[in-house]
């Protein structure tokens, strides 16, 4: 997963370098794109999404203590902020494309959807995972009346796999966050 | 059991066994080395004769695009294509034969994995083909039309990327829930991996320059160096699973 | 479940969240007509996003406690990026 890690960094770093240089081309387009952002709505988004990689981290703690009810419900948590995330991105979105954007500022918004709806695939993909985890947490009625009450523990190590990538999920949004909205 | 009872025979006699190896799975290996070797005439066909990867400017003028679709280059190369293309089934054929093996995958992947190829490449590589073949042959056609033909290749043949990701999710999925591991695991998370960059290519209908554009660096090169690399890798992976097929498994599958 | 609250990764979200406040008032900052470029604010505001992600590397995907490999690695690609976006930065403006 670590090498899933490391290639996922790389290519985002290609993205990233690659709009740094087409930013410095042509500083007045991306700063009036930039403009018509909301921060504060990447802020929540931010904040968001830090609170759902705590969750998340908390849940990994929680299983290695071997108290999966705990697990489960900070899991639960992490999810439902990655949804919230999605749900405030939508609405962004919505605004903005409802907005009719000057088509002057296309390179930028090119830039913004493209990072946004990249970023966001990642989210999704690591809702799935965050699900498969839950499942690991809490198996099947009939995988647990299969077996002896306590003999089947959650894979940690699976959780730690899947708590991974969702907190690589965060790091890009802060460096995109910081790329996009903020930084001049 | 039949397996445990061939395997005890046939262990003495390594000798023999060695000596039948080749023949008993010739049809796989066949179609492993057909990989390079469609790749290798994909390279001329696209690059040295066609000179479609990589693609020209999506801005070039008139003057330019009609000169490029007249060079004979082209059309040597489309012909070559629409005879050559069938070769990529043998490639999915000998997948599709590992992935069956897999345990704990249900077989419906594995066709899955065969039709999405199948359906991606028409518009990936047989449609662009005939595409360019069209603005060759027919030299006659008003420039406006080869600009479109033009136009219509190219997004064909780069936009189209997005529609291999059913084939690399599926083919990802069956890698990861095999408990058999055919394939290595770290094979499924480069597939996700390369199935990502494929994405980035869908901006290249909207914008005709910069990065995201049809000759951009990351719709085009990024996405091509890192299919590139993933295809290597799954040859390598390829190679050594059906090395590794026990030879009591030849012939038992439908 | 307030007792796991209570563990060194809150604070590290605490930290985290107040240095989001501090990025975007920095964002934010200058003056109200006319945001221009400035090469302090971009460098405050990323060299902020860099910490953040080393924080989240270091503490909620305990690279802390990784291998040596991977410490260097989230480390080395850190330092790679900040070289990347002020060499382009500089280039451009």
């Amino acid at each position: 997963m670590w090498f899933f890690v490391i290639g996922e960094l790389w290519i985002f770093t290609c993205y990233f370098a690659c709009y740094i240089y087409d930013r410095g081309q042509n500083p007045e387009l991306f700063l009036a794109g930039q403009q018509l952002l909301s921060r504060g709505i990447g802020v929540l988004n931010t904040i968001i999404l830090l609170t759902s990689s705590l969750f998340v981290a908390l849940c990994v703690q929680a299983t290695r203590a071997r108290d999966v009810a705990t697990a489960s419900r900070f899991l639960a948590l992490g999810g439902g902020c990655g949804v919230l995330f999605m749900l405030v991105k939508a609405g962004e979105w919505y605004v903005k494309i409802r907005e009719r954007l000057p088509p002057s500022l296309h390179e930028f918004f090119l830039y913004y959807f493209m990072f946004t709806a990249l970023h966001l695939i990642h989210v999704s993909l690591g809702l799935l995972i965050l699900v498969l985890l839950w499942r690991e947490l809490n198996p099947m009625p009939r995988r647990r009346f299969a077996a002896a009450p306590g003999a089947e523990q959650p894979r940690v190590a699976f959780i730690e796999v899947g708590a991974t990538y969702w907190h690589i999920v965060d790091a890009l949004w802060i460096a995109i966050f910081a790329l996009v909205y903020l930084m001049r | 059991m039949s397996g445990s009872a061939l395997t005890a025979v046939a262990a003495p006699s390594a000798s023999v066994e060695t000596l039948r190896l080749p023949s008993r799975k010739l049809d796989q290996w066949i179609c492993y080395w057909s990989i390079p070797f469609f790749y290798t005439l994909f390279g001329l066909i696209f690059a040295a004769l066609g000179r479609i990867m990589p693609p020209p400017s999506p801005t070039a003028s008139v003057p330019d695009i009609l000169e490029y679709m007249q060079r004979p280059g082209l059309r040597v190369g489309m012909a070559l294509l629409a005879l050559s293309l069938g070769l990529a089934s043998l490639s999915s054929g000998v997948i599709v034969v590992q992935m069956k093996r897999m345990e704990g995958v249900s077989p419906a992947l594995a066709y899955a994995y065969l039709t999405a190829l199948a359906v991606a490449g028409v518009p990936g590589c047989l449609f662009p083909g005939f595409v360019f073949a069209l603005g060759g042959f027919r030299p006659e056609y008003a420039p406006e039309i080869h600009v479109m033909l033009y136009d219509l290749g190219f997004l064909s043949f780069v936009g189209s990327l997005g529609c291999f990701v059913v084939q690399y999710v599926v083919f990802a999925v069956a890698i990861f829930l095999d408990r058999r591991t055919i394939f290595p695991k770290w094979l499924g998370y480069l597939t996700i991996w390369a199935l990502v960059t494929e994405l980035v290519a869908a901006p290249i209908w909207v914008t005709r320059t910069g990065p995201f554009a049809w000759n951009g660096l990351l719709s085009f090169w990024q996405g091509t160096a890192i299919f590139v690399g993933w295809e290597f890798c799954l040859c390598v992976c390829l190679h050594r699973a059906i090395k590794n097929q026990p030879l009591e498994e030849l012939g038992c599958e439908g | 479940m307030t007792a796991y609250l209570r563990s060194p990764l809150t604070a590290v979200w605490l930290i985290l969240t107040s240095v989001t406040f501090a990025s975007w008032w920095l964002g934010a900052s200058g003056d109200s007509h006319r945001l221009g470029v400035s090469l302090s604010i971009t460098g405050s505001v990323v060299a902020i996003a860099l910490l953040k992600t080393r924080l989240v590397f270091w503490y909620f995907m305990e690279v802390r406690s990784a291998p040596a490999w991977l410490r260097w690695t989230c480390d080395g690609w850190l330092a790679g990026l900040a070289v990347v976006i002020f060499a382009l930065y500089s280039c451009g403006s």
